[in-house]
């Protein structure tokens, strides 16, 4: 498989006045072409800021990260234009930050074509295809304040989707949906990784959702925790120099303090806390 | 394709944001509105100033004259003179000079009367007839015997008192006279039937009255110069006044005192009419007033509603090119002229130096309204930056979010740039009725004039508010997506100007330039030509907006100390909004500098036009001095009308060291000038009374001499001119008569004016005679008595016989019993008075002494007279006498005058301290003073500084003294005057007068006047206030002030009500908190309402003293009067704290208001929606 994201030990810092917060401490992760990931954690994981740096809004501090072979680590302002318009795509939590409301749902569509220089007759088509693969067809010249939440989200995935990104970033998109509604999008995502090839991240906080997703990446303390779809069966990350992270939970689960075992057994490698089981 | 969706994006962008963007739409047409305000409201005051300075001209300060001065006058040349000036005037000035009408005029000739005591007539006659019969006996003389010479004609002389007149003609003359006896003469171009008949005249009604004449009369009309046969006999047909004495024909002429004839007679008579010389008195071949010197002159009429603003440089084109044609098509014999470039010229340097301030105010109004459309600008852009980082992850380069906003900004520019013309136009027609200007304008909207093309204003103004708008965009398009995100919540700190330190360059610049402006001055005057200094239209913005910048990086510290204290306050609805305060201040610095940029600009327009009024008002004062001020013969010795305090002042001019350089002189008496004078505290050190009382230390007026009884009528003396001998006086009787010597006094009345007075009879040197002077009774033409008590400063005699020019002979008197008479009589001692130039006093000479002169030599025929015979003599008298010697013969060419007069003391004189130093002068050093055409030792007892009145350019200094102490010195000097016309005595010319009625006053004072006479000028302070005060220049300055006030208000409003609703969508999550913590809705706006009105309050007080300091810094402006020369008094600030503190208040309220009416979204939010906000 291709990848579409790479990520090597990406270290970002904020400064809020005299004040340093890391936000990411060395976070190594991959993405393939065509894959639909979500990333939970809790606030102040690093979610965020891993989707701003994704989306060429942030830069790291330290560290490399490269999507669709583009490094976004040092990007011209042209270059930076260029990724916007052809290498990702992006979708806010927030209705009003995808959509300007004084455009109909189509003229919506094709500012990020108009912008890019697209023809009208193939921004028209385009659009029309997108709103015709999202259900809004009807909706093509609905002003935006018209719309549901849920018209609107997937409206902001037309408008997204627009110009062709290879990769799509969501920022909580079902935020401020009910559930129906955010599993509606959830299957459209799907649909348009799985049918068309598209790369899909989601940051989100709902399990249930994230787990509607190929793969479930844990964040915390600005490190990838774990990586898998299952809470008994957590996926997680082996980093270039071999080192892989333990949720805590797990840990304590397994009765693992401060050594453990490691057992090559068919299939894998069995943990156990070291000296054997506590007895159960 | 791509363009037109793009506008079209534009298009709906600017649909979507149409609320936000009229506000921006208003702006940019103010904005524009203003700067094409600058020339049609420069144009229309202009218009409204010349036409008001046309209407307000005299007569002779715009009308053109042509003139042609001749000694040959013909019909035919006069005919061509006239059709000459008709057609230049028709094709060249008519449009503005639509009317003209012609004088012809001679110089003088005498009126010699005929027919009564010297029949002239008669007179010719007789010696035609002795002519006749000389000639007759000549011819039947022998030859040898020589012939009887016949004498000459005995032509017409005037007698001394003859009357003076002047002929008078005019196309249009008839029209022109009254008739109030007789018949209009009949038009005579040949000699009458009777060649001797005389021709008829019309002459003026005074010339009736003067020379006593009815109709039918004859009389000589003879020319003052020209030949002596040149005369003619008059008859007069009509006695005639002026229909209308105020008519231009008449110029400076009285037409009650000409002689008439119609036009076509005086060009018949002006030639040579031939007779029968044998039908003439005097044998005269022909008639006629030939050879006179005749003034041909037109006066054409100008038509002030005629000229309209734009045709200034016309007009002045087409007169130059008429008086160019007149003088080049009439052989240069006749000059045409006109004041009427002068008149433009001082329209010109009004329009300059009062036009200069007016553009510096729309100056600063459009930088006030283009701060207000940069700073709206910008709030929109914070606003609009999650919309910005949207297009910007969207795929929008930094040239497409540049592109996009600076297109709706030019699609706004260009509406402006549409719409201001018209606005302009309206807010011009809007200050014709703004109450100064509405006076002019009688409340109709101003007209607009035109003259220069407004589209370069339109363009430059589009262009400017099209940068105002669109510029702000490249700071924030070039900013990362997620900085623009936070934006809206989080204002960004410090200013670009900051950043780049372009206050601190600011600063340099205006310092710079402030420098440069008082180094070169604000006008330029150099060349003859006044322009304005563009720096100093652009300097009051600079200075207004650097001072802005420094403010920008000192209001965050003023506002965090602000913050602080507030915090300190037990309640939250203080301690928030000090801690919001305190936190984060720069944005609220933005705030306060608006309201200070336009608090400044209203303060500033009001003090203005209140420094404008004041120094109108000190103008005035200064040039009147008081509040009434008449000026006019005598003026100075009128009486005050009761209850008004009054001061009799002498203007005259001075030197010290007979400096070549004169000084204007006044002289005054220190209390009463000091009580009327109008005073400000910068004129003097001093008080004026303090200034003035060193003329008189001692406090009394000076002593001038002997003071006579309050009720004296008469002065009496006893004398005798000491006679030649008998024998002497036989010898000589034929040639020398008798030596009569009259007695003179100089006396001082109670008024202090001095009077000549001449004993009733004289004293003879046959004689001892009592002489006696009325002391009613002077010999000065007076508009009133002497008033008591008099001073009897100086006595002399004259010879009452004078032959030739000798007035006095070496005569010496013995006189004695100097007594005055009223309730009783009083005994005069003369001991005070010392003798001068030439004469001789001895005391306690026998009385006998002129009969002892009398009888030393006897004729030769005569007898010795026995003593007894003596002691008869009348020239006898007993006792002692002083015997008066006089210094040798004095002719009236002589002005120094043997008398006994009384000394006077030094002049004390104050002078302001630039002449002093040029004469090297300090307090307390004597000095020859030369005042008027004399020189008095002076004595310098203090400096004066500024001095109301006293402000004639021509002189270089100023002086005062003692009224009563110079009065002594120039009137007080003897001079012949017996004989010879009185010598005019020199009198304060001028009564200032203090008063609550001035109108009362003048009126008082006017009816002290003899008939016929009045003062030559009246200034008072009401009429001169009205006249700086109404000029129209100055009343479009006033209005543009009122103007710039109003529209600061609005930029405010309009500016703080968009920054309020701004923060309260930017904190609504905090308000939303403190809502969900249970503070109520109240408590929350007037949290946010307390936060805002501090800062507020903080911008209007800084913004109130900015626009003083700007005031100050415009003062150079106002120091340059409407004729680019420096104003007297200097202008001083003057801050109108009532209208000021009036101003502010109504500011604060509406701000308030605007504040209140912003945040009421915070009060009106329902819980649910706060709850939402918190969520986010």
């Amino acid at each position: 498989m291709t990848r579409i994201i790479e990520c090597d030990n990406l270290i970002k810092i904020h400064k809020q006045g005299n004040l340093e917060v890391v936000a990411l401490q060395g976070l190594d992760f991959a993405m393939d072409k065509g894959e639909f990931i979500s990333i939970v954690g809790r606030s102040g994981a690093g979610k965020s800021t891993l989707l701003q740096i994704l989306a060429g809004l942030e830069t790291p501090s330290a560290g490399r990260v490269e999507v669709a072979g583009t490094d976004l680590t040092d990007l011209t302002p042209k270059q930076r234009v260029a990724y916007y318009r052809r290498g990702v795509g992006f979708v806010w939590q927030d209705f009003t930050r995808n959509l300007l409301p004084y455009l109909k749902a189509i003229q919506n569509i094709e500012l990020p074509m108009l912008l890019a220089g697209v023809p009208t007759r193939r921004r028209k088509k385009r659009a029309l295809a997108l709103l015709e693969a999202t259900g809004l067809r009807s909706n093509a010249y609905a002003k935006v304040h018209t719309l549901s939440g849920g018209e609107q989200q997937r409206l902001a995935l037309c408008v997204a989707l627009s110009l062709g990104p290879q990769l799509l970033l969501a920022d909580e998109p079902t935020g401020e949906l009910d559930t129906e509604t955010s599993l509606g999008i959830y299957d459209l995502l799907r649909r348009m990784s799985h049918g068309g090839g598209l790369s899909v991240l989601v940051v989100t906080h709902d399990v249930a959702l994230a787990q509607r997703t190929d793969r479930v990446l844990r964040l915390a303390d600005g490190r990838m925790a774990t990586q898998g779809r299952f809470e008994t069966q957590e996926l997680l990350a082996v980093d270039r120099r071999g080192m892989v992270q333990l949720p805590r939970d797990l840990l304590i689960e397994a009765g693992i303090k401060d050594e453990l075992t490691a057992t090559l057994v068919e299939g894998g490698i069995l943990l156990e806390p070291s000296g054997g089981s506590d007895g159960d | 394709m791509k363009l037109v969706t793009y506008l079209g994006l534009v298009a709906r962008r600017l649909w979507a944001k149409r609320g936000i963007l009229i506000g921006s739409l208003l702006g940019s047409t103010l904005v524009i509105a203003l700067l094409v305000l600058v020339p049609l409201y420069q144009d229309s005051v202009k218009a409204v100033d010349l036409r008001f300075s046309m209407q307000s001209a005299l007569a002779e300060e715009v009308d053109t004259t042509a003139v042609v001065q001749t000694t040959s006058y013909t019909s035919g040349e006069a005919v061509a003179n006239r059709d000459l000036i008709a057609g230049l005037q028709a094709s060249e000035i008519a449009t503005w000079y639509p009317t003209f009408v012609e004088r012809v005029q001679t110089r003088e000739f005498f009126v010699i009367p005929t027919g009564g005591s010297i029949d002239w007539i008669a007179r010719g006659e007789t010696w035609k007839q002795e002519k006749a019969a000389i000639e007759l006996a000549n011819s039947q003389l022998d030859p040898t015997e020589e012939p009887v010479e016949v004498p000459n004609p005995p032509y017409p002389t005037p007698p001394p008192e003859a009357l003076q007149v002047r002929l008078f003609t005019s196309p249009t003359l008839e029209d022109r006279l009254e008739i109030l006896d007789g018949e209009w003469p009949t038009t005579l171009l040949v000699a009458p039937d009777d060649d001797a008949d005389p021709l008829p005249v019309a002459i003026g009604q005074n010339v009736a009255t003067l020379a006593q004449m009815e109709i039918g009369d004859q009389f000589v009309l003879k020319p003052f110069s020209g030949l002596p046969s040149v005369f003619e006999l008059v008859e007069v047909a009509a006695i005639v006044a002026p229909a209308d004495a105020g008519e231009k024909i008449w110029g400076i002429d009285d037409p009650m005192r000409m002689v008439y004839l119609p036009l076509d007679t005086f060009d018949a008579w002006t030639a040579p009419i031939g007779i029968a010389a044998t039908n003439d008195p005097w044998l005269r071949p022909a008639r006629g007033l030939t050879n006179l010197t005749v003034i041909q002159r037109w006066i054409i009429d100008f038509d002030p509603d005629a000229l309209q603003f734009e045709d200034v440089e016309l007009i002045r084109g087409a007169l130059n090119n008429f008086r160019a044609r007149v003088s080049q098509d009439s052989g240069g014999l006749i000059a045409a002229n006109s004041s009427l470039p002068l008149l433009l010229d001082e329209f010109d340097v009004r329009s300059v130096t009062v036009g200069g301030p007016i553009l510096a105010i729309l100056a600063l109004v459009v930088g006030g309204a283009l701060y207000f459309l940069i700073y709206t600008a910008a709030l929109q852009l914070e606003r609009e930056g999650p919309e910005i980082a949207l297009l910007k992850t969207r795929g929008a380069s930094t040239w497409q979010t540049t592109g996009i906003h600076m297109a709706q900004s030019a699609v706004v520019a260009v509406l402006a740039a549409v719409t201001a013309p018209s606005v302009a136009r309206i807010l011009v027609g809007v200050t014709g009725r703004i109450p100064p200007l509405a006076d002019l304008t009688g409340g109709e909207p101003l007209q607009v004039s035109q003259v220069a093309s407004i589209t370069p204003y339109v363009v430059g103004g589009a262009i400017v508010t099209f940068l105002s708008m669109g510029l702000s965009i490249l700071p924030f398009a070039r900013r990362p997506v997620l900085e623009l995100r936070s934006l809206a919540a989080r204002p960004v700190g410090s200013s670009v100007w900051q950043r780049y330190n372009l206050d601190l360059f600011a600063i340099a610049l205006s310092i710079v330039i402030l420098f440069q402006l008082v180094q070169r001055g604000f006008i330029n005057t150099s060349g003859g030509e006044v322009r304005l200094d563009a720096l100093a239209v652009a300097f009051p913005v600079l200075l207004l907006f650097t001072g802005a910048l420094v403010l920008l990086r000192l209001l965050p510290l003023l506002l965090r100390v602000i913050g602080w204290v507030m915090t300190k306050a037990p309640g939250l609805s203080l301690a928030l909004p000090g801690w919001h305060l305190g936190r984060n201040p720069v944005p609220y610095g933005r705030l306060a500098l608006l309201v200070w940029l336009t608090t400044g600009l209203g303060a500033f327009a009001l003090t203005y036009a209140g420094t404008l009024e004041q120094s109108f008002q000190d103008r005035a004062a200064f040039v009147a001095g008081t509040d009434v001020r008449i000026i006019g013969d005598e003026a100075g010795y009128l009486t005050v009308p009761e209850g008004d305090e009054g001061a009799a002042v002498y203007r005259s001019d001075g030197a010290p060291r007979q400096s070549s350089r004169r000084a204007e002189l006044l002289a005054v008496r220190p209390d009463d000038f000091a009580a009327v004078i109008t005073w400000r505290s910068d004129f003097g050190a001093d008080e004026p009374s303090e200034i003035f009382e060193v003329l008189r230390p001692d406090g009394k007026a000076p002593d001038l001499g002997i003071e006579l009884p309050a009720d004296a009528t008469s002065l009496l003396i006893d004398g005798v001119v000491v006679p030649r001998s008998w024998r002497d006086q036989v010898q000589l009787d034929a040639n020398n008569p008798d030596a009569s010597l009259r007695l003179m006094l100089r006396v001082f009345d109670g008024d202090g004016r001095a009077w000549t007075m001449q004993a009733e009879n004289d004293f003879l040197d046959s004689e001892w005679t009592t002489v006696e002077v009325d002391l009613t009774d002077g010999r000065n033409a007076y508009l009133s008595d002497p008033v008591p008590p008099l001073t009897l400063h100086a006595m002399w005699v004259e010879r009452s016989n004078p032959g030739g020019n000798t007035v006095l002979n070496g005569e010496s008197m013995l006189i004695r019993n100097y007594r005055t008479v009223g309730d009783s009589e009083v005994a005069l001692d003369l001991g005070e008075l010392k003798t001068a130039n030439g004469l001789a006093i001895q005391q306690n000479v026998p009385a006998a002494r002129a009969a002892d002169a009398f009888y030393s030599e006897i004729p030769i025929d005569v007898e010795e007279p026995t003593q007894t015979e003596v002691e008869r003599s009348p020239l006898f008298a007993e006792g002692q006498a002083n015997l008066w010697v006089g210094p040798g013969v004095r002719t009236s060419l002589n002005a120094a005058v043997p008398a006994l007069r009384a000394p006077l003391d030094d002049l004390y004189v104050l002078i302001d301290r630039e002449l002093a130093a040029n004469a090297g002068l300090d307090v307390g050093e004597l000095s020859p003073f030369s005042i008027g055409a004399d020189i008095y030792d002076g004595e310098v007892v203090g400096f004066i500084e500024r001095i109301p009145a006293m402000n004639d350019q021509r002189r270089e200094g100023r002086m005062i003294v003692d009224l009563d102490a110079l009065n002594g010195w120039l009137n007080g000097t003897p001079a012949w005057s017996f004989q010879t016309a009185l010598s005019r005595v020199a009198v304060p010319q001028e009564l200032w007068i203090k008063t609550d009625d001035p109108d009362a006053a003048v009126r008082l004072i006017n009816a002290q006047f003899l008939p016929g006479d009045e003062a030559d000028d009246i200034v008072t302070l009401k009429e001169a206030e009205g006249e700086f005060s109404s000029r129209p220049v100055q009343v479009g300055l006033v209005a543009v002030l009122f103007v710039g006030a109003a529209v600061s208000v609005v930029l405010a409003l309009a500016g703080v009500t968009g920054y309020v609703l701004l923060a309260v969508a930017r904190r609504a999550r905090e308000m939303g908190v403190l809502r969900a913590l249970g503070f109520p809705r109240r408590g929350v706006a007037a949290t946010f309402t307390v936060e805002q009105i501090a800062v507020l309050g903080l911008g209007a007080v800084i913004g109130t003293y900015g626009g003083i300091a700007l005031m100050w810094a415009m003062l150079p402006f106002l120091q340059l009067g409407e004729t680019a020369t420096e104003i007297e008094p200097p202008v001083l600030i003057s801050v109108n704290w009532g209208v000021l503190m009036a101003y502010i208040g109504l500011v604060s309220i509406l701000l308030v208001l605007s504040v209140v009416w912003a945040t009421r979204r915070v009060s009106a939010t329902r819980m649910s929606e706060v709850l939402r906000e918190v969520e986010r």
